[in-house]
């Protein structure tokens, strides 16, 4: 296996295998980050096109001074920030709208104790859902820094070179995202 | 204040941040204080409610599929370079460089000697260009053929050597739009009995499957015969696999619903049901008949995440 610099330096030349070996040695990584910050696939595979694509179209203005991976995973961190849904756009803003006028009102106990008879794998499913929607109303530089911490297993201080910002910065959105995550899964810590 | 810091020391503590002298530090106050014992175990368990809430993290499909779609749109934007650009380059390359006159040279010799080589050996280049059109289709299934090479990366063709009907050996090279590479893959595929091959020209397809693809029945048919004859599980599996790139339609419907009514192996039986919770259900008619079958293999299926994922697909969730 080439080094990432042999690797860059061939496909700045227009070696295609070489960017495809690039691709495929951090692929993967760049889609669970993807996958892990949106927890939706095919948002995942939005992004991971839309990260290739600007790493492909600026690789040949890349000089090495940082590591590729690290540049790559920014791009990665940046292009997950940025992204915005371009399909069923309205349905999810109805959707969002809908979540936010009723959000004092919902209660995961009460949809427990609503009468229906629901099965246990319901009721998982159900949690669930209500988890990672809690997770995914974090603002978004909390919610990038809780998934990198919480899925990926990044250091603090690995998180706060993606995100360019200080280790201090990062320790904060984790303690406000877990401070919270536990006021809006109170139900479920309670039952 | 104290409380503040030890507060922060537990979460950093539970993310794994914490060296060991602070660790031991935390462990020594949380003896003899109660208020953040309480906090670090409610900490605790917020974060191991989370963590039984594991994400479904994309596999190997997902990243294949990718894979794929990024390189296609990446060969289409080299394709794409305008005709004006690529001139200006050649010129750029042949006006400017030090070695212009010599690589001119060479390039008008090597014209030369391509032209010769067209002109004086037509008869033979055209026996070994075995275009398409040249083909009736028909005429496949009567072939034989010889060797198979599965392409190695996107940008490679599938390679099919075969006799014709005088003896003469012939190759044929294309990708996978090509309706001709499409039916030598099915016939290959159909008629070789190693599990091996059928797993990588399988594989092959979902790998190398282009943007648009419209497969041709004979290799929709040749998946979807082996998923429901074929002994070795391996390729019953990665037939699934590539069937489930095409077109979704009624016949693929019903090899999914054959795989996760008979299929002897579980994981089988789970990526059918995988892939029929992710399609689209209005789009998938559950009639009485289907529903029967179903039912009963809820009550037979020993699995429990199947038999739990196949009554909320007949519930209608996904």
């Amino acid at each position: 296996m080439q080094d990432d610099n042999q690797l860059i330096s061939r496909a700045q030349k227009g070696d295609n295998i070489a960017f495809e070996q690039l691709v495929m040695k951090y692929d993967r990584i760049v889609l669970n980050i993807a996958y892990g910050y949106r927890n939706s696939k095919e948002d995942a595979q939005d992004i991971y096109q839309e990260v290739f694509l600007r790493v492909y179209r600026g690789l040949k203005n890349f000089q090495s001074r940082s590591q590729f991976s690290t540049w790559l995973y920014r791009i990665t961190v940046n292009v997950c920030i940025e992204y915005k849904r371009k399909v069923k756009n309205y349905i999810n803003q109805s959707l969002n709208k809908f979540d936010d006028e009723n959000d004092n009102n919902f209660s995961f106990e009460s949809n427990l104790d609503s009468g229906e008879r629901i099965d246990q794998y319901t009721v998982d499913n159900e949690r669930n859902n209500f988890i990672k929607s809690e997770i995914d109303k974090l603002p978004k530089q909390l919610k990038m820094a809780f998934t990198l911490k919480y899925y990926q297993g990044l250091k603090i201080k690995e998180i706060s070179s993606l995100m360019n910002c200080s280790e201090g910065t990062i320790k904060g959105y984790l303690f406000t995202s877990s401070k919270k995550l536990r006021e809006k899964l109170k139900p479920i810590l309670e039952v | 204040m104290k409380h503040e810091k030890y507060k922060e020391l537990l979460e950093l503590n539970i993310l794994g941040e914490l060296n060991e002298n602070e660790q031991i530090e935390l462990e020594n106050h949380l003896l003899e204080c109660n208020e953040c014992s309480e906090e670090y175990s409610q900490l605790k368990k917020m974060y191991s409610i989370i963590a039984k809430n594991s994400l479904e993290f994309p596999d190997e499909r997902d990243l294949q599929n990718a894979r794929i779609k990024l390189f296609n749109t990446i060969n289409a934007e080299q394709n794409n370079q305008s005709f004006s650009e690529k001139v200006r380059n050649v010129f750029s390359e042949i006006f400017f460089k030090k070695y212009a006159i010599a690589f001119g040279s060479l390039a008008l010799v090597l014209i030369g000697l391509l032209i010769g080589y067209l002109v004086f050996n037509k008869s033979d280049f055209q026996q070994n260009k075995f275009a398409s059109n040249e083909i009736d289709l028909d005429e496949i299934e009567n072939l034989e053929i010889t060797n198979v090479n599965l392409p190695e990366k996107f940008s490679s063709n599938y390679e099919f050597e075969f006799m014709n009907e005088n003896g003469k050996q012939i190759s044929y090279n294309g990708n996978l739009n090509d309706i001709v590479i499409q039916k030598l893959l099915a016939k290959a595929f159909k008629e070789t009995e190693n599990p091996a091959f059928k797993i990588k020209t399988a594989n092959s397809v979902v790998e190398f499957m282009p943007e648009n693809f419209k497969p041709d029945e004979k290799i929709k048919s040749a998946f979807i015969n082996s998923i429901i004859t074929d002994q070795n599980p391996g390729v019953r599996k990665t037939a699934i696999q590539a069937l489930v790139n095409f077109p979704f339609d009624n016949e693929i419907r019903d090899v999914l619903l054959h795989t996760l009514e008979t299929d002897n192996n579980a994981a089988n039986r789970m990526d059918a049901i995988n892939i029929l919770l992710e399609m689209n259900l209005k789009s998938i008619n559950v009639d009485n008949n289907i529903r029967t079958k179903l039912e009963e293999r809820i009550s037979k299926e020993d699995n429990e995440v199947i038999k739990l994922k196949t009554a909320n697909f007949l519930r209608g969730g996904n």
